[in-house]
């Protein structure tokens, strides 16, 4: 529990950080507020781009749609990986072979070149990237669920509460919610890290809102700044959203795998 | 054959006891016994027979002895008839002896009505040698006298004078094994040799059995059922029978004994006398009392519901997975207020045959499972009380770990819709019943952070909580240590006495079953055998005073 509590605050600690490039910080993420690549200075943290944009301030509002869209398309991944998890554990039959089906499809395609196509298909939009990565994201979660579920189906415990007359729903919500919400808050929590990372990848690959201010964006203009690497700019322009990105995703992976262990042992 | 004894409507009324009409016969040579807990009018009955009630008694009815009516007789008349025609040895032997008399004088007394002074002294010495006292004790005082010699001297003072039928009140109550060996020895061959006939009024089972031919078991002043006496005690048919039988020391020699559950509340001589100890007892059992009533050749019983019924009897059940066969043909059969085992080998289904009894498996061929005479639908028995319910074997498994103790034992309450604010009462109480505190602190108490003992506890309470008519547990003690599953064991007879369900116990464990059980059923592959625990456990005690 220490452990958890120590990675929330660390997150929190990182929130604030960008809370404040995004709130409080006198200079704007879309517009130029200094001249080009400017070194980092005390008026710039951490300099600016070739436009003259505050890089702070463009990682922190980044920081922000990340986890926007991490969020959501957690959410999503989670009710629809949790919803038929369940159901196909509890009904079993039919529809769990079809969606036992459809998650072992999901799981043996490569994500990322049929994400490009789709993403390419339907256009780039913030909408369309939560709901492409969430596609690709529940078939894990509802697989995991799927199987807690038929394990604790088979319990007598359940069994007996059938026979007392205990419905679907008050056996899902009473004996199967305290062993399913823990998979679904980790695996959640893992899916928000992923979701950043591939967000940044098509925003990288150019798939995404090419409006939106997004880490992958970012590293996509500064890696395509030619000749970067032969100067000091990559220092400030590249290192940071590649690094935020890093430390970000790992904090929450870090904490996915310590609420895991903190669920197991309370167990 | 000429009736020695015919007792016709016999009904006495004391202020607070009522022998209620009674009518039997018995014929010359006849032992008839007559069995019953202390208070159920078996002395009430000799002292209406043999004339000697108290003063505030008012019999009614008929008795004939030898054929003359005695209880309108007067007893100057009455006299004559007795110690020649009829006599009687009471329990408490030392009150019936004068104090200041010694033993002779005492048979003096009795024998100067049929002879001289002079021959009397041979007749003592062979009287005396007869019940196993010697000549030497005839100048004995009976304040120097055991019980049990007391008692062996009455006897010898009411055979004095060869009378036709002895009534015998609790003749062997002060007894040693070997005096009451003895005894019976003695009174057989008076009965063979003399043809005295014997009415034999006891509460030892093991006396009546071992020696009368019929039996008439009397409840408050009630014939609740009457038959020979090895049918009897060998398949009772009323409840109160079988209680008696089922706590009768000496023949059940393996199993832990406990008398018949304690009435509520007295008997108000409304309905059937034995309807609140009764385990079977309906809600017509507190109206209307049941009459004696013919049950088979030479068999009464009285009762509302034709004696012991059965709870659940399967026949011909049948399991298999796939083409492997489990069990062929089971029969089986469970009455109320019952308590059977079932005992096998590992792997021969028992667990399977229970998951199958207690509804939850219903891929099985047969004729079907009744419960109650009607086909039993195990989804309304399981949900109401009064149904069946199942203990399993593994509580691990049984209880889910996450619930804190009063969500998992209030659960069935909470599905079968129980008002919410009796459910946490109720809780409380099965808790303490089973044995568990009932303080808040356990009740939140999660179920995994119990010990194996007390989670098998808190499944039994938890299937307490539905009122069972039916409780079926697999292996109840497998999981626990010794002494926690003497704990369980006896918490569970204990249970089961106090409120009277049927109890079905799978186990390998074949002392906890002789310990615990009303009977045992052996299961094999050919079905079920039943097991008397008779042929397998002996005891030597007779020879020990000997």
């Amino acid at each position: 529990m220490k452990k958890v509590i120590i990675l929330c605050a660390a997150f929190a600690a990182i929130t604030l950080f960008f809370l404040y490039g995004a709130t409080l910080y006198p200079h704007g993420s879309r517009l130029p507020s200094g001249a080009s690549l400017e070194a980092p200075s005390a008026l710039h943290l951490l300099g600016t781009d070739n436009l003259g944009v505050d890089i702070y301030a463009q990682l922190s509002s980044g920081f922000f749609r990340s986890m926007a869209i991490g969020l959501a398309t957690a959410a999503l991944a989670a009710l629809l990986g949790g919803l038929l998890g369940i159901m196909a554990g509890y009904l079993g039959g039919r529809f769990d072979t079809a969606v036992s089906f459809l998650i072992n499809i999901l799981l043996s395609v490569p994500q990322l070149p049929i994400m490009i196509v789709v993403g390419a298909f339907f256009g780039q939009s913030t909408g369309n990237i939560i709901w492409i990565i969430a596609i690709f994201s529940w078939a894990p979660i509802a697989k995991q669920v799927r199987a807690k579920t038929r394990s604790v189906c088979g319990t007598r415990y359940v069994q007996l509460a059938e026979s007392y007359g205990g419905g679907a729903l008050y056996i899902i919500v009473r004996h199967m919610g305290r062993d399913i919400f823990p998979l679904l808050a980790i695996n959640g929590i893992a899916v928000i890290g992923m979701a950043i990372i591939q967000e940044s990848s098509l925003a990288y690959l150019g798939l995404s809102d090419p409006l939106a201010k997004s880490w992958g964006l970012m590293i996509s203009k500064a890696t395509a700044f030619s000749g970067i690497f032969f100067t000091d700019f990559w220092k400030w322009w590249i290192l940071p959203p590649v690094f935020s990105l890093m430390l970000s995703v790992v904090c929450l992976r870090i904490l996915a795998r310590a609420l895991e262990s903190y669920f197991i042992k309370e167990r | 054959m000429k009736d020695i004894l015919k007792v016709n409507s016999l009904s006495v009324a004391y202020s607070d006891f009522e022998l209620h009409p009674l009518s039997f016969s018995m014929q010359e040579g006849e032992i008839l016994a007559i069995i019953g807990e202390s208070g159920s009018g078996k002395t009430t009955l000799a002292r209406a027979i043999s004339c000697l009630l108290k003063e505030d008694a008012e019999p009614g009815g008929e008795v004939i002895i030898d054929g003359a009516e005695v209880l309108s007789m007067s007893e100057s008349e009455r006299r004559k008839m007795r110690l020649t025609t009829f006599s009687i040895a009471f329990q408490n032997s030392a009150e019936w002896l004068n104090p200041t008399m010694s033993l002779r004088a005492q048979l003096n007394e009795i024998l100067d009505r049929v002879m001289k002074r002079e021959r009397q002294e041979a007749r003592m010495l062979e009287l005396m040698e007869l019940v196993g006292l010697s000549g030497d004790d005839l100048s004995r005082y009976p304040k120097e006298l055991s019980g049990g010699m007391a008692q062996k001297f009455l006897l010898a003072g009411a055979i004095a004078l060869e009378p036709k039928l002895v009534i015998l009140d609790e003749p062997t109550s002060s007894m040693d094994v070997k005096s009451r060996r003895d005894f019976s020895e003695l009174i057989k061959k008076l009965n063979s040799e003399k043809g005295i006939a014997f009415l034999i009024i006891t509460h030892d089972l093991s006396l009546a059995a071992a020696l009368s031919k019929r039996v008439i078991v009397l409840y408050e002043g009630h014939v609740v059922e009457t038959g020979r006496t090895m049918q009897l005690l060998e398949d009772p048919r009323h409840p109160y029978t079988r209680g008696l039988i089922n706590a009768s020391m000496s023949m059940n020699l393996a199993r832990d004994i406990w008398g018949i559950r304690a009435a509520d509340s007295p008997y108000n001589r409304k309905g059937c006398p034995f309807c609140r100890r009764c385990t079977q007892s309906l809600p017509l059992c507190h109206e209307k009392a049941p009459s004696l009533e013919e049950c088979g050749e030479d068999r009464q019983i009285s009762c509302n519901r034709g004696g012991i019924v059965a709870l659940m009897e399967a026949k011909s059940l049948s399991k298999a997975y796939g083409k492997q066969a489990v069990f062929k043909g089971v029969d089986f059969l469970i009455h109320y207020g019952e308590i059977v085992s079932l005992v096998g080998k590992a792997g021969v289904g028992k667990t399977t045959l229970a998951r199958i009894l207690a509804g939850f498996d219903e891929q099985y061929t047969g004729n079907g499972i009744l419960f109650d005479s009607e086909r039993a639908d195990f989804e309304l028995l399981h949900r109401t009380k009064r149904g069946v319910q199942m203990v399993f074997q593994d509580s691990e498994s049984a209880l889910n770990p996450h619930m804190t103790v009063k969500e998992a034992v209030s659960e069935p309450l909470l599905l079968s819709k129980e008002a919410p604010d009796s459910i946490t009462p109720a809780v409380i109480k099965i808790l303490k019943e089973v044995g568990l505190p009932g303080d808040d602190v356990f009740l939140r108490k999660k179920v995994r952070a119990l010990s194996g003992g007390q989670k098998q506890r808190v499944s039994v309470a938890r299937a307490l909580t539905m009122e069972p008519a039916l409780l079926i547990a697999d292996e109840p003690t497998s999981m626990l240590d010794p002494s926690s599953s003497a704990n369980l064991i006896r918490m569970l007879k204990t249970l089961q006495n106090q409120h009277g369900f049927s109890m079905l116990i799978i186990t390998h464990d074949l002392e906890c079953a002789l310990k615990i059980s009303d009977r045992i059923y052996l299961f094999t592959e050919n079905g079920l055998k039943r097991l008397l625990p008779s042929e397998y456990v002996t005891a030597n005690l007779e020879k020990v005073f000997d």
